[in-house]
């Protein structure tokens, strides 16, 4: 293949004993093609199910099961050619790349305290003026005195 | 025609000024504060948690809402033009998306998620203490 055709197809970078390396992962060929099998498995096994389903109910005639089933096969083959490798290396599988600390930060990140922020706002919002305006002038002192020489 | 630009003045200012009081503010003690600028306040606490910020250089760092987090600075760059840069931290439930204009969208993971979770709740802590008056372990309000 030459250099051309390696850019066309965005080719990963790969090593001698044959070994993909995407920059962070490292993954087996080996196992890179029974995760393929396994997959297209699980695929055609849900078409059959559901072509067979439509077909018991009548809502498919028989004759173009197969002509549908091949269908879906090859749109399978384009849609995993065109965004197989990128989805691999997308968000979602991002917690399996995150490390255990990543996921315990991710979480603080997601819920930091028993009460949200937005809920905070709503309740000081609803508070009495008096209140709020206590809480600004602690905030700002430098504001408020600047205010009060304006008065 | 007054009750017409007088609506007009409080959709485009909010409350705080009327027909009267045009160009001569009024004296409000008990001024109720809104929404933003709650969260102003809150940005002054937010840009303070990466510590000082050079002269001439402006920072905000605040929680616009549930999912989002904003970090902005402004500097003057070395022919005097004011350079600035707004990151977003979006939280997906597959992880925090960092949004930036012009560059593409990432996931972050390893030291920057994890001074962004430092960030966020040294940030929490503080805006719960001093500006929401809730102790932030178990969200009740402090005497």
């Amino acid at each position: 293949m030459s250099e051309q055709d390696n850019r066309m197809f965005k080719i990963p970078p790969h090593t001698d004993d044959g070994v993909l390396d995407d920059g962070e992962n490292i993954v087996s060929i080996n196992d890179l093609k029974r995760s393929n099998e396994r997959n297209k498995d699980l695929k055609n096994e849900v078409v059959e199910i559901s072509l067979h389903q439509a077909n018991s109910e009548n809502i498919i005639p028989y004759d173009d099961l197969n002509r549908l089933k091949s269908q879906r096969n090859d749109i399978d083959t384009i849609y995993s050619q065109a965004v197989g490798y990128e989805e691999a290396n997308s968000s979602s599988q991002l917690l399996e790349t995150m490390d255990r600390d990543d996921i315990q930060f991710y979480e603080i990140i997601r819920k930091p305290g028993p009460v949200d922020l937005d809920e905070a706002r709503r309740l000081m919002v609803e508070a009495h003026p008096a209140y709020q305006a206590h809480i600004a002038e602690m905030l700002n002192p430098k504001k408020s005195k600047k205010r009060k020489k304006a008065a | 025609m007054s009750r017409v630009l007088s609506k007009a003045i409080k959709l485009l200012v909010g409350n705080d000024t009327t027909s009267e009081s045009l160009g001569k503010p009024k004296k409000r003690p008990f001024k109720e504060l809104t929404e933003r600028e709650l969260i102003q306040l809150e940005s002054e606490i937010g840009a303070k948690l990466f510590g000082p910020i050079r002269p001439g250089c402006r920072r905000e760092f605040f929680n616009e809402n549930k999912t989002n987090w904003i970090w902005y600075e402004e500097w003057t760059d070395e022919s005097k033009k004011v350079q600035s840069t707004t990151t977003r931290y979006e939280i997906h439930d597959k992880g925090v998306l960092k949004v930036q204009d012009g560059k593409p969208y990432v996931y972050i993971k390893g030291d920057e998620l994890r001074n962004l979770s430092i960030a966020i709740q040294k940030y929490y802590e503080i805006v719960m203490r001093d500006i929401y008056k809730r102790d932030h372990v178990t969200g009740e309000p402090i005497n």
